[in-house]
């Protein structure tokens, strides 16, 4: 697992940042629309447990994401701009988010990180690393509610077409979640029903 | 009447039998996974709940949101008894954490010796009774002791709570139920395949 240094195997720092930042976003204002499968690994570093979990992603501009999980478990989850719903197998859940400021945290990491807009999150510090293959971002909270839940969040960008490959959120305990997106199609059409909240 | 529905157990009648019938009933946790679903006080979450066996025997129990934010993680069993290794800030109360404690060591029969304090019959059933912190806890089988039936945990009139487990005993179960007289309180699980 990376651990919390200033350097990340493989990866040296990415010397010009300000350049790094206006070429990420510049190319990721050019992603509209992304589908992939994505695998989740949920790390119990105490327990050598992993537990694996499959599914289905979908984001569209600005703020449209559908995470569907499939395997070994279904569940759905849909942010529609300010509000999320969550199917969870049982029962059917709204939420608006705007009440729930931690909430709206988590929210925009996911969003930020596929738009390309992480790196100006005033939520975390942030910098940048990077290889032949991959830019590596890591990102260390600074708003307290945050740091109840992650040590560090390191984001992978391809250098290809700068789509995220991986989010990994490391706790405080050492466990993380590592969310790898495979097979990724971008800039197909993609329905807004896809991200109905209903 | 009354008397009886209020405090089921003051009915009851001890009996010489088998004390060590209802340890056959002991869910076997190695290493599962439970799609869980919990609903308390009108609300309802949902998550992955882990049950793993560690190599000291004592049983670590991790309880996720399918997205992988850690609620908690509690080790039973040991020198220790029980330990938190790990509570969300927000479910970090007394009330909660022993709430917690009380039903998974009800339902992993955590403490409870080979042998019941108690063997009563009452309503058809033999119950198998045995002290768990400040509560009795009892496990109900069939008057032959082949069936399990339930799990109660109760004040010495009343039960507070009752589980159920399938299959019961000689393996891991593949659903099991915990719910709560006293407050609106409810977990289900069942078995994922992984």
């Amino acid at each position: 697992m990376l651990m919390a240094t200033a350097q990340h195997k493989g990866f040296q720092p990415v010397a010009d940042m300000n350049g790094f930042r206006n070429a990420f976003s510049t190319a990721s204002a050019a992603i509209h629309s992304i589908t992939s499968n994505f695998t989740q690994e949920k790390n119990l570093s105490l327990l050598s447990e992993k537990i694996t979990s499959k599914g289905k992603f979908w984001f569209k501009k600005e703020n449209l994401v559908r995470m569907e999980y499939q395997q070994p478990f279904n569940y759905l989850m849909i942010i529609n701009g300010n509000n999320v719903y969550i199917k969870d197998g049982q029962q059917e859940n709204r939420i608006s988010v705007k009440s729930n400021k931690l909430f709206q945290k988590i929210n925009k990491i996911t969003i930020d990180c596929v738009k390309g807009t992480v790196l100006s999150n005033t939520d975390f510090k942030t910098k940048a690393f990077e290889n032949s293959q991959y830019y590596l971002i890591e990102m260390v909270p600074v708003a307290k509610d945050l740091k109840e839940f992650f040590s560090m969040i390191l984001v992978t960008v391809d250098r290809k077409d700068y789509s995220v490959s991986k989010i990994n959120m490391i706790e405080q305990g050492g466990d993380n979640t590592l969310i790898s997106f495979q097979q990724k199609e971008i800039n197909t059409t993609i329905a807004d029903a896809v991200f109905a909240v209903k | 009447m009354l008397a009886g529905c209020s405090y089921p157990y003051r009915s009851l009648r001890s009996l010489p039998a088998d004390q060590l019938c209802a340890s056959q009933f002991r869910p076997e946790f190695s290493n599962e996974l439970y799609n869980t679903h919990v609903n308390i006080s009108g609300r309802h979450l949902s998550g992955l709940l882990l049950v793993k066996q560690m190599p000291d025997t004592t049983y670590r129990v991790v309880f996720s949101t399918e997205t992988g934010v850690k609620f908690f993680d509690f080790a039973f069993g040991g020198q220790e008894d029980f330990k938190v290794h790990y509570i969300m800030r927000k479910l970090d109360k007394k009330v909660v954490i022993n709430a917690l404690r009380n039903d998974f060591n009800f339902l992993l029969m955590n403490n409870i010796p080979a042998t019941a304090a108690q063997v009563m019959k009452g309503n058809g059933m033999l119950y198998h009774a045995y002290p768990m912190r400040e509560k009795t806890v009892y496990y109900l089988t069939d008057t032959l002791c082949k069936k399990f039936v339930r799990a109660e945990m109760g004040s010495s009139k009343k039960p507070l709570a009752e589980a159920t487990w399938t299959p019961a005993g000689k393996s891991s179960p593949d659903s099991i139920t915990i719910r709560h007289h006293n407050f609106d309180f409810s977990i289900t699980l069942k078995k994922l395949e992984r």
